[in-house]
């Protein structure tokens, strides 16, 4: 298949998917069950954070099954693939010989986003087709023939829905909108934005309790897609890991602003859980009209964003310097132009001490690398059908990369100097198109 | 696109349909390059082609040359051509459909033409990944070497023609620059040097001549500043110099080089090495446009790396011009245009005939181009050329509008006629506290605030209402709306996190108060009414439980993050008491007002001050300095009336007027006088301004990132603009400063 054809089959299952909610608006009654060993329109990637496994979410996009799932990718038997190659392999590789056995999960359909918790015993997933925030236990160190990913109380191997203790869709009255798409999980709160409205809700997961709905914030905009925490080494009062006192950053799709927020259980808010303290927003100063924020990132000193934006589709890139009156900069240093569809950007910390930053874009279906001293692009190359989600791994020197069209993972190599600097070492899952409607 | 398809799906079903779409032609376009080539026909029929000097491509030059620009597409590692005399896209690749590009490496990010067209020169940033490319198996980075007569049309029918050379650089570069025919100057930001590239049948790379660290020392045997990124060269062949910019480093290197073209470290500029930011882009005034037509160029225009304005050097001393002292629209020492500036230029334009009459769009005289990232060319003017009296060399000074007549350096007026700012043919209207609209037609009420009456007329006829703009120096106004409030809101202190603490202290970590213009005097607004933990607790003091108020109180002190407040008879005759903690453990809405005054705030420019934070006195506790003014009051005196100047520019930038004082600010002045009434918060005059500056510009895609000239005087003038998103090359026709094509 020619990829101009792919890529109009895609969004042709985009479309059909869209149609059948709007239509039907059920999911997971009946049908057929997923695999546990396949990737299916993978949409979220998490490293776990010992770094021991990779944790893949399929979205199930084109409702081919009655639900998505969570796999578990066992980076043991990624590296030895790779050292077997001699650093690089040719030719795709059967997902299956990757998954931890009886470790996938099924969750809703249509999941967005996945991330694990700082301290690594918790994974979370935004999950459209049913409202929900769902949640897994994460086991690194769980005995072979154990569960690794458990979103239930049972145990025992096996691939199983997600209990409703661990989907989360309300806290008595309170609600969570609709359309969950961006995720942020930091140590005491998790939020995940909804694109439909702008609400933004949050859990409170402090002290290790299970995640509970205790505020829809309603004072963003319309379309949020994206956040980060930023790091504030310039700021002794906010040590890296207080997440109590960090501050919180998100975009939107139909806003060429920054939106920066504090919380704070210390001065919650009458009835409503913590308290959200909106700091002044920051413009997208470089473009026209700059909105269609899809993602942002920080540099490791928090003293620069990173903002992926489709108009035009460009890396902006702010001052976030605190200056002495507590305010920030927010000067733009740069743009720089990129393929068409930007929609994931992260920041890779590299082995040498320096970082670049990558940003995937979805329709021209190419990754593109940026060094933060020249504030250029220093590579290009080319993806799988309909590049998304992307996690970095700093340790190896690696990133992970979804294909959200053509259902597989790429491992690719960030050793500093290495010849395969920003090249695909390793491609994990069956390629395999969304059939033609042609 | 997913929504039409769905709507489609939903109301019609399946239907076949025409669909349009572009071809491209270009794609992520990085840097143009102008080139002139001769054709000659040999007898066999066929043609050949040499590239030769610009002034061929002049009209009725002998022979007669033809223009091309060669475009570098960033991504696709290619090189297109048009030509610019049938304003076609060269097919330089037959073996492939339509109008195809040549590959020429990877990443290409500038591209530079020899000086007697002998060569094109392209410097690819990107890092060839060994075993890519059968031809480079160990992926050495290379400078591109092009032949234009093997690259350009009936040559290229010639398949696997030699148009390219590479020549193997130890790192990529990421500029290009001709010193001469045969050598190019690169940058090698990796190695934080330059080298020298002899060209010709066997290339030589010169010693890269590193820059960081410096290879000088300064007076006192310290070792100077380094460049660890050099980007940008810019070269002064008459002074006998080579300028390289750096990435981040706010100076310049200076190098010279001897006759064998190795490169000497001169030093860095300017004395002391200091500019506003780094020079990412440079263009030098071409030698012979002074006024003694004979001297070297005399003014660099660099983009700032910083600030993404454009910095105005003098190309003798290398140190920047003040923008600041003659142009509050420019207090930031640089010409800033909407977005980043990308890339600038400076070209003399000569319309033949020269026009009679100064129109905006008409180019005649020497002007800057400056490229933003908001799809836009802005044009200065490098002399003033927006009236035909200063088109002969008249009195000049640097971006001084108030003295001379002919301003050096001054973004161009894009108003026809630059009749001046004045009243729009609405009169401002008043609008009550309680929703009532008065209009500003007749005499206002006495009841009422208004501005003074000046008793004058603009030259339009049109009242002044006692609002004076500078009419003279139309930069001074800016087309907007003009919002006057007793006691307004200031912009952005709506937080919703505020903390109450003990005896009036009010803290929301996330609100920089002293950047938003708080200053002590002015009113806090809290919104949410008590709700203590305590169900017992009495807190009727300040309303009733849980419903939203507005309780009002003094800011005795203002700082980075906090408030210190105090009571005060609020607006509705009321003295609430401070809030007590306990009646208030939750976070609150609230909003900050300026005491007594009015707050001035334009549509465009918003509100103005000039609140910083000042010293902390201990920095051992977590409380920060204070917000001050600076300067404070004692330099920013009142204005004697409105043609009084500030003591400091700085003073001008001040968006609070005080009752029966003069107000001043870069656009507009009054008096606000009170009336028979006492003033009460909420009152406003609305206002709109027209006629005021609009710069210069033509929209040339979504994202252009360079330019290039065309002079010659058989296709131009005429500015190529490259546009890396949609548009591929623009060309800007400057007989009337409008697109006249473009190779998307």
């Amino acid at each position: 298949m020619r990829p101009g054809k792919a890529r109009r089959s895609v969004r042709f299952a985009l479309a059909a998917f869209a149609a059948v909610v709007a239509l039907a608006g059920c999911f997971g009654s009946g049908g057929i069950d997923p695999p546990a060993d396949r990737f299916f329109f993978p949409t979220g990637l998490a490293l776990a954070a010992g770094g021991k496994y990779l944790l893949v979410a399929n979205s199930n996009f084109d409702l081919r099954y009655n639900s998505g799932t969570v796999d578990v990718v066992d980076l043991a038997l990624v590296d030895a693939q790779i050292d077997g190659c001699l650093g690089r392999c040719r030719g795709a590789r059967d997902e299956k010989d990757f998954l931890v056995a009886d470790s996938t999960v099924i969750i809703g359909s249509q999941v967005t986003d996945l991330a694990v918790a700082p301290d690594g015993s918790r994974a979370y997933a935004s999950v459209r087709g049913n409202a929900s925030l769902t949640w897994f236990d994460l086991d690194e160190d769980a005995a072979p023939g154990t569960r690794v990913l458990s979103c239930f109380d049972d145990p025992s191997p096996g691939a199983r829905r997600c209990d409703g203790g661990h989907e989360v869709i309300r806290n008595g009255d309170l609600w969570l909108p609709t359309e969950p798409y961006a995720l942020l999980v930091d140590r005491d709160w998790v939020f995940t934005g909804h694109v439909d409205s702008g609400d933004v809700a949050v859990f409170d997961v402090r002290e290790g309790r299970d995640p509970g709905l205790v505020r829809v914030l309603d004072v963003f905009p319309e379309g949020v897609n994206g956040f980060a925490r930023q790091p504030r080494l310039d700021d002794p009062e906010t040590p890296e890991d207080e997440s109590g006192t960090a501050w919180y950053w998100l975009v939107s799709r139909y806003s060429s602003r920054l939106y920066p927020f504090l919380m704070s259980m210390e001065s919650r808010q009458a009835g409503e859980g913590p308290a959200v303290s909106t700091g002044p927003s920051i413009g997208v100063g470089s473009n026209d009209p700059g909105a269609d924020c899809r993602s942002l990132a920080f540099s490791p000193d928090g003293t620069r964003a990173f903002v992926a934006n489709r108009e035009p589709p460009s890396v902006v890139v702010l001052d976030t310097t605190l200056r002495d009156d507590g305010s920030v900069d927010g000067s733009t240093l740069a743009t720089l132009d990129l393929g068409s569809g930007p929609s994931r950007l992260v920041m890779l910390p590299l082995a040498d001490g320096g970082y670049v930053v990558l940003v995937v874009c979805f329709d021209a279906e190419e990754v593109f690398v940026i060094d933060p001293d020249l504030l250029a692009v220093v590579d290009v190359f080319r993806a799988g059908m309909g590049p998304h989600a992307i996690v970095p791994d700093p340790a190896r020197g690696r990133a992970y990369l979804a294909n959200f069209g053509d259902s597989t993972v790429w491992v690719l190599d960030f050793t500093p100097g290495g010849a395969d600097f920003a090249r695909t070492v390793l491609e994990i899952g069956t390629p395999e198109p969304p059939s033609s409607h042609d | 696109m997913t929504r039409k398809f769905l709507l489609l799906l939903c109301v019609c079903g399946c239907e076949s349909a025409a669909v349009e779409t572009t071809t491209r032609q270009m794609d992520s376009a990085s840097d143009v390059a102008l080139l002139c080539a001769v054709e000659t026909r040999n007898e066999d029929g066929t043609s050949s082609w040499a590239g030769t000097t610009m002034d061929k491509c002049a009209k009725d030059a002998d022979p007669d040359g033809t223009l091309f620009a060669f475009v570098v597409q960033r991504y696709r590692g290619e090189l297109a051509a048009v030509n610019l005399r049938d304003r076609r896209l060269l097919d330089l690749d037959l073996r492939q459909p339509l109008s195809s590009p040549v590959v020429v490496g990877p990443l290409p990010n500038a591209i530079a033409a020899a000086p007697d067209g002998s060569s094109l020169a392209v410097a690819n940033l990107g890092d060839p990944r060994p075993g890519d490319d059968p031809t480079n198996p160990d992926g050495v980075p290379f400078l591109s070497v092009v032949n234009p007569a093997n690259l350009l049309p009936r040559i290229s029918l010639d398949a696997g023609r030699p148009f390219l050379s590479r020549v193997p650089l130890p790192v990529p570069a990421s500029n290009v620059a001709y010193l001469d025919s045969t050598h190019v100057v690169v940058t090698l930001p990796d190695l934080s040097a330059v080298a020298v590239v002899t060209l010709g049948e066997s290339p030589v790379v010169g010693p890269p001549v590193v820059l960081e660290p410096f290879p000088l020392l300064d007076g006192e045997g310290n070792p100077l500043p380094g460049l660890a990124v050099p980007w940008s060269i810019l070269i002064d062949d008459v002074r006998g110099r080579l300028l390289v910019g750096d990435r981040a480093a706010p100076w310049l290197a200076v190098l010279t080089w001897d006759d064998a073209f190795a490169l000497t470290v001169a030093g860095l500029a300017p004395d002391p090495y200091q500019l506003p930011g780094p020079a990412i882009a440079m263009a030098l005034e071409p030698a012979g446009w002074g006024p003694a037509g004979d001297e070297a160029g005399r003014w660099i225009y660099a983009v700032d790396g910083r600030s993404r304005g454009v910095m105005v050097l003098d190309a003798e001393t290398l140190t920047t011009i003040d923008m600041s002292t003659g142009d509050p629209l420019e207090w930031r020492n640089e010409l800033i245009v909407p977005g980043l500036a990308q890339d600038v230029l400076i070209g003399r334009i000569e319309q033949d005939p020269a026009p009679t009459e100064a129109e905006p769009a008409v180019m005649h005289g020497t002007f800057g181009f400056v490229v933003s990232s908001f799809g836009e060319v802005y044009a200065v003017d490098v002399e003033d050329h927006g009236n035909a009296a200063c088109w002969d060399g008249a009195a000049a000074g640097e971006g001084n509008y108030v003295e001379t007549a002919c301003p050096r350096h001054v973004l161009r007026n894009g108003i026809a006629g630059a009749e001046g700012p004045r009243w729009s043919g609405e009169p401002p209207a008043f609008f009550q506290a309680g929703g009532a609209v008065l209009s500003y037609t007749g005499t206002p009420p006495d009841e009422y605030p208004r501005f003074a009456d000046f008793g004058g007329e603009t030259p339009e006829g049109d009242p002044t209402y006692g609002v004076l703009f500078d009419a003279e120096h139309p930069r001074r106004a800016v087309s907007q709306t003009w919002i006057v409030e007793y006691e307004g809101v200031l912009p952005w202190t709506d937080g919703n996190g505020g903390q109450v603490g003990e005896v009036g202290w009010f803290r929301d970590r996330a609100m920089p108060f002293c950047a938003r213009g708080v200053l002590a005097g002015d009113i806090l607004i809290i919104k949410d009414g008590p709700d203590p933990l305590d169900e017992t607790a009495d807190c009727s003091a300040w309303g009733a439980v849980g419903q939203e108020t507005e309780l009002e109180y003094r800011i005795a002190d203002a700082y980075a993050d906090r408030l210190l407040l105090e009571t005060v008879v609020g607006a509705d005759g009321n003295e609430d008491p401070l809030p007590a903690p306990d009646c208030f453990p939750w976070a609150v809405r609230y909003e900050v007002r300026v005491g007594g005054q009015w707050l001035v705030r334009g549509e465009s420019t918003g509100f103005q001050h000039h609140v910083t934070v000042g010293e902390d006195p201990d920095p051992t506790n977590d409380v920060p300095g204070l917000c001050v003014e600076a300067p404070d009051d004692a330099i920013c005196t009142p204005y004697e009336n409105c043609t009084t100047e500030p003591v400091d520019v700085r003073c001008l930038h001040d968006g609070r007027a005080t009752q029966g004082l003069v107000y001043k600010n870069p656009f507009l002045c009054f008096t606000m006088n009170g009336g028979t009434s006492v003033s009460e918060r909420g009152m406003r005059w609305e206002l709109d301004a027209t006629g005021g500056f609009a710069a210069l510009s033509v929209e040339t895609g979504a994202l252009p990132v360079a330019e290039a000239l065309d002079l010659t005087t058989e296709t131009g003038p005429a500015l190529l603009v490259v546009d890396s998103s949609s548009d591929g090359l623009i060309r800007v026709d400057l007989q009337d400063f409008t697109v006249s094509d473009n190779w998307p």
